[in-house]
C-alpha cells in the first residue's frame, strides 16, 4: 500500500499544479459578465483554448483579474478591450470590424451574395432564351382532360421517385 | 514481423505506382491485360497495407520502444485496448490507417465493378492507385512508422491522456472512413471526365458510395462532438477548432452534392456544378487530413508538427486542384445543361439555393480557419478567429438551411403555382407561427432559438405531411392498413423517405443546438457538506451537496475524485463524481466530468479546482475546498438523438430495395472491356 501512495504523491508533485484560486465571483451577474468576456478571449497559456476553458493556473489568475473588473462594473466589451490593450492582440479571437479584420467578416456574405447574383443571372438568361422559343400549340380539350387525370394520378401515386 | 511491415510499405508503393501507370496506359491504348493487372494491384496494395498495419499493432503490443512511433504513443502501463488503437493514435500511424481504409474501399469498388462500368474502371483504378501512391510516399518519406530511435528507451511516453477515451477510439476511424469513401465518387468523376461519359451514369454508379461516405463522415463528426463533450471538460461539444472545422468542410460540400445530383438526374442540369462539388469534397477531405496532420494551424488536435508533410500535402493539393480544373475546362462543352431554370419558385431553384448556402457555409468555415494564416501572410499580424466569430457567421446560414430543408422536397419542379405553394406550405407555415408565438408568449426572447424552433416546426410539418399523404394514398389504392402502407411506402422509395428521416434527425439536432440559448451555469467554491442549487429551464431544481474528495492510483494515472450528492426537486437522485487525473508518463493533468443525463437536459459537473491537492494525498488537507462548475445543458441529448435518427435515415436510403431504382442493362463497352467476358444477362449498374 505504501508504494502506490508514494507513487501517487510523486506523480502529483511532478504534475503541473492544479488551479487553486479561480473561485467564482460572489455575485452571479458579475460572474456571468466575467464568463462572457472570458469566452471572447484566447488563453495566453494554451493558444487553442479560450480563457474560460483553459485548465492552466496562469489562465486562472487572469480569470480572477477579469472577475475583479466585472465586479467594478465594467461591461463585457470593456473587459475584452481592456485585456487586449494590456496583454496584446494575440488574445483577440473575434476579429475587429475594421482594417484587415474586416475582411474576415465581409468575405463569407460576399460569396453568398455573389452566388445568388450568378443564379439570378442564369434565371434571367434562361427566361430570355425561353421567350424566343416558339409557343407550344395550345392543348385541346381532350389533351387537357388526359393531362389532368395523369397529374392527379401522379400526385397520389405512392412511392413515386421525385 | 515489424521488419516485414516496412518492407510491405515499400512493395506497396512500387505496386501502387505500377497500378497507376498500367491503368492509365492500359485505358488509353486499350490494353485490357494492363487494366486487369492494375486492378489486381489494388488488391495487392490492400494486402500489403494490412501486413504493415498488423506490424505496427504488433510493435505496440510487444512494447517495441526502439520505434519512435511506439515510444511516442505508448508505454508499458497503457491498456491493451489503447495499444491496439495506437495504430491511429498519432500522425504516422493514422496516415497508414488512412491508406489502409482507402485501399479497402478501392478494392471493394474494383471488385464490385469487375463486370460492369468497364469503360470507367481503367481511370478509376488509376486514380485510386495514384492517391494511394501519394500517401505511401508521404509515409515512407516523411512519417515512417518504423523509424528507429537513436537508442531504445526502457518505456514509452504514453498516449495523450485526452485520447484515452472510448470515443477517441471510434471517432477517428469513422471520420477516416468518411474521408476515404469520398475518394470513390471522385475517382469515378475523374474517369467520367477522361472518358467523356458525362451523363448521369457515374452519378448513379457512385450514389451508394456517396451516401456511405456521408454516413461515416456524419457519424464521425458526431462521435467527435461526444468526445469533446465528455473529455475536454468545458461543457461544450463544438469549439470551431481548426480540425473540427476541417471535418465539417467536406461534409458541407458532400451534403450539397447529395442534393444537387437529384437535379441532374431529373432535369439534366448542374453537370459542371456536380463534378466540381464532388471534386471539392474530395479535395477538402485531403485538406482536412493535411490540417490534422501538418500542425500548421494551432489546434487541440495538433499533437505534432511536421512541415515536411505540410509541404508534400500542399504540393499534392495544388496538383489535384490544377488537374481537376483542367479536366473540367477540357470537357466544358459536354457539361452543358440540358434543362433550364424556369422560375425562382421551383424545386430546382430551392435546391440550388440550398447548395449556395452549403457552399457559402463551407467558405465561411474555411475562410475563418485559414484567416489567421492569411492575415499573417499579408500583414505580418496573425488575426485569430474563435468560436464567437464562427457562431456569428454560420448561425444565419444554418437557419437558412433549416428553412430550405422544408421547402426543397415539396415545392413543385419547374415552376410552383400559387395553388401548389398554398397546398404545400399553408399548414407548415401555420405550425411555425404557432411555435414562434408560443415561445414568445412563454417568455423566450432569444431570437435564434425562436427562429430555430419555428423553422424546425415548419420543416417537420412538411415531412409529416409527406409521409401522411403518401401513406393515405397507398392505403387507399392498395387497400392496406396504415402501418403496412407506411412500411411499403418507405420500402418502395428508400432514398426519398430515408432522406426525409435524415431531415427529421437534422431538425432535432438543430433544436438540440439551439438549446444552448437556455444553458444555466454556476461556479462555486465549496467545503465538504456545503450545497449549491441550480434551477433548470424545465422547472427542475437540482441541489448538489459536496461530500468529499477521494483519491487512488490506477494503471497509468492517479485520480482525485470529488463526490457530490444530487437531489432533484427535493428527492435523492444519486451521487455524481468529477475527477482530476494526473497521468504519470505524460505528466499531464486532465479533467473528467460528471454527467447526469435526462431526455431533455444534462446536469454537467466539472471539478474546476482543488485547494491544496498535494495536502489531500499527504493527509494534511482533511477538508479540501473544491471549485465546482455546475451546468444544466438544455437539450444536449437531442443532438445525439438527432444524430442517431440521421444515421437511421441514411441507412434506409442506403439499403438496397426491389423496385427502388430504374434498372438498366449492364454496359460493357470501350476498348478496355476486352479483358472481361460479356455478361450473360443484364444487371443493375448501380453500385
Amino acid at each position: 500500500m505504501r508504494l502506490p501512495v508514494l507513487a501517487a504523491l510523486a506523480a502529483l508533485l511532478l504534475a503541473p499544479p492544479l488551479p487553486a484560486q479561480d473561485a467564482p465571483a460572489e455575485d452571479a451577474a458579475t460572474e456571468a459578465t466575467a464568463r462572457a468576456a472570458m469566452a471572447q478571449l484566447r488563453s495566453p497559456v494554451t493558444p487553442f483554448h479560450t480563457l474560460d476553458m483553459c485548465p492552466d493556473l496562469a489562465a486562472a489568475a487572469l480569470r480572477d483579474t477579469l472577475r475583479m473588473e466585472a465586479a467594478r462594473g465594467a461591461s463585457v466589451d470593456e473587459i475584452v478591450a481592456g485585456t487586449i490593450a494590456r496583454r496584446g492582440e494575440e488574445l483577440r479571437i473575434v476579429p475587429k470590424r475594421s482594417g484587415v479584420g474586416l475582411w474576415a467578416w465581409i468575405a463569407p456574405p460576399a460569396v453568398l451574395l455573389g452566388g445568388l447574383l450568378v443564379v439570378g443571372a442564369w434565371l434571367r438568361r434562361s427566361r430570355a432564351a425561353a421567350a424566343v422559343e416558339p409557343e407550344p400549340e395550345a392543348l385541346s380539350g381532350d389533351d387537357r382532360e388526359r393531362l389532368a387525370a395523369a397529374l392527379a394520378e401522379w400526385e397520389h401515386e405512392p412511392g413515386e421517385a421525385r | 514481423m515489424t521488419q516485414i511491415g516496412e518492407v510491405a510499405l515499400w512493395v506497396a508503393l512500387l505496386l501502387a505506382l505500377w497500378g497507376t501507370a498500367a491503368a492509365f496506359v492500359g485505358g488509353r491504348i486499350g490494353r485490357g491485360d494492363l487494366v486487369l493487372s492494375a486492378e489486381r494491384s489494388v488488391y495487392g496494395v490492400l494486402g500489403l497495407l494490412v501486413v504493415a498495419s498488423l506490424a505496427i499493432i504488433a510493435a505496440f503490443l510487444g512494447n517495441e520502444y526502439r520505434y519512435q512511433y511506439v515510444a511516442g504513443y505508448s508505454n508499458r502501463e497503457l491498456s491493451l485496448f489503447y495499444k491496439v488503437t495506437g495504430l491511429w493514435a498519432g500522425q504516422t500511424g493514422s496516415l497508414v490507417f488512412w491508406a489502409l481504409l482507402l485501399a479497402l474501399f478501392a478494392s471493394l469498388a474494383v471488385f464490385q465493378n469487375r463486370r460492369r462500368n468497364r469503360e470507367f474502371m481503367p481511370y478509376v483504378a488509376g486514380t485510386l492507385q495514384a492517391i494511394l501512391a501519394f500517401f505511401l510516399v508521404v509515409i515512407l518519406a516523411a512519417s515512417n512508422p518504423f523509424e528507429l530511435m537513436s537508442f531504445t528507451p526502457a518505456d514509452g511516453r504514453g498516449l495523450n491522456p485526452q485520447l484515452q477515451n472510448y470515443w477517441m477510439t471510434i471517432h477517428p476511424p469513422t471520420l477516416y472512413l468518411g474521408f476515404t469513401a469520398f475518394t470513390i465518387p471522385f475517382a469515378f468523376a475523374v474517369s467520367a471526365l477522361l472518358t467523356g461519359r458525362l451523363d448521369t451514369r457515374w452519378i448513379t454508379t457512385t450514389r451508394r458510395w456517396t451516401l456511405l461516405a456521408w454516413f461515416f463522415l456524419t457519424n464521425g463528426i458526431i462521435f467527435g462532438m461526444m468526445w469533446a463533450y465528455e473529455e475536454l471538460g468545458w461543457g461544450g461539444w463544438w469549439f470551431w477548432d481548426p480540425v473540427e472545422n476541417a471535418s465539417l468542410l467536406p461534409w458541407l460540400t458532400g451534403t450539397a452534392y447529395l442534393h444537387s445530383v437529384m437535379i441532374q438526374e431529373k432535369r439534366g442540369m448542374l453537370k459542371v456544378w456536380n463534378v466540381l462539388l464532388i471534386m471539392a469534397t474530395f479535395l477538402l477531405s485531403i485538406l482536412a487530413t493535411f490540417l490534422t496532420r501538418s500542425g500548421l494551424i494551432e489546434s487541440v488536435h495538433s499533437f505534432a508538427q511536421n512541415l515536411t508533410i505540410a509541404w508534400i500535402f500542399l504540393g499534392f493539393l495544388g496538383t489535384l486542384v490544377a488537374v481537376s480544373a483542367a479536366l473540367v475546362w477540357w470537357r466544358r462543352d459536354r457539361l452543358s445543361s440540358e434543362g433550364r431554370l424556369e422560375s425562382f419558385l421551383s424545386r430546382e431553384a430551392a435546391f440550388l439555393t440550398n447548395n449556395l448556402v452549403f457552399v457559402a457555409a463551407m467558405f465561411a468555415v474555411l475562410w475563418g480557419t485559414l484567416f489567421p494564416l492569411i492575415s499573417e501572410g499579408f500583414t505580418g499580424q496573425k488575426i485569430a478567429t474563435g468560436p464567437p466569430f464562427f457562431d456569428r457567421v454560420n448561425i444565419p446560414l444554418g437557419l437558412l438551411l433549416l428553412g430550405l430543408m422544408g421547402v426543397g422536397p415539396v415545392i413543385a419542379w419547374r415552376k410552383a403555382t400559387p395553388r401548389n405553394l398554398k397546398r404545400n406550405f399553408a399548414v407548415p407555415l401555420a405550425c411555425a407561427a404557432v411555435v414562434a408565438l408560443g415561445m414568445l408568449a412563454g417568455g423566450v426572447r432569444h431570437t435564434y432559438a425562436v427562429l430555430t424552433f419555428a423553422l424546425g416546426a415548419f420543416t417537420l410539418a412538411t415531412v409529416v405531411i409527406e409521409f401522411w399523404k403518401g401513406t393515405r394514398a397507398r392505403a387507399r389504392i392498395e387497400d392496406e392498413g396504415a402501418l403496412p402502407a407506411l412500411a411499403h411506402l418507405v420500402g418502395r422509395n428508400r432514398r426519398r423517405y430515408g432522406g426525409y428521416v435524415v431531415h427529421v434527425g437534422l431538425v432535432i439536432g438543430f433544436m438540440g443546438i439551439a438549446g444552448k440559448a437556455f444553458y444555466v451555469e454556476k461556479t462555486v467554491a465549496l467545503t465538504p457538506g456545503e450545497s449549491v442549487e441550480i434551477a433548470s429551464p424545465f422547472g427542475h431544481t437540482y441541489r448538489l451537496t459536496y461530500q468529499d474528495v477521494s483519491w487512488y492510483t490506477a494503471t497509468n494515472m492517479t485520480k482525485l475524485i470529488a463526490s457530490v450528492a444530487v437531489e432533484k426537486d427535493g428527492e435523492r437522485a444519486g451521487v455524481m463524481t468529477a475527477e482530476k487525473r494526473s497521468y504519470r508518463q505524460r505528466e499531464e493533468v486532465t479533467s473528467e466530468v460528471g454527467i447526469r443525463r435526462a431526455w431533455n437536459e444534462d446536469l454537467y459537473l466539472i471539478l474546476a479546482g482543488i485547494d491544496d491537492a498535494d495536502g489531500i494525498i499527504r493527509g494534511t488537507n482533511p477538508r479540501p475546498v473544491v471549485t465546482l462548475r455546475v451546468m444544466v445543458n438544455t437539450l444536449v441529448p437531442w443532438i445525439w438523438f438527432g444524430g442517431a435518427v440521421m444515421a437511421v435515415g441514411t441507412l434506409i436510403a442506403l439499403w438496397p430495395g426491389r423496385g427502388e431504382e430504374p434498372r438498366r442493362p449492364g454496359a460493357v463497352v470501350g476498348r478496355a472491356a476486352a479483358a472481361r467476358p460479356r455478361e450473360p444477362s443484364p444487371e443493375l449498374v448501380e453500385a
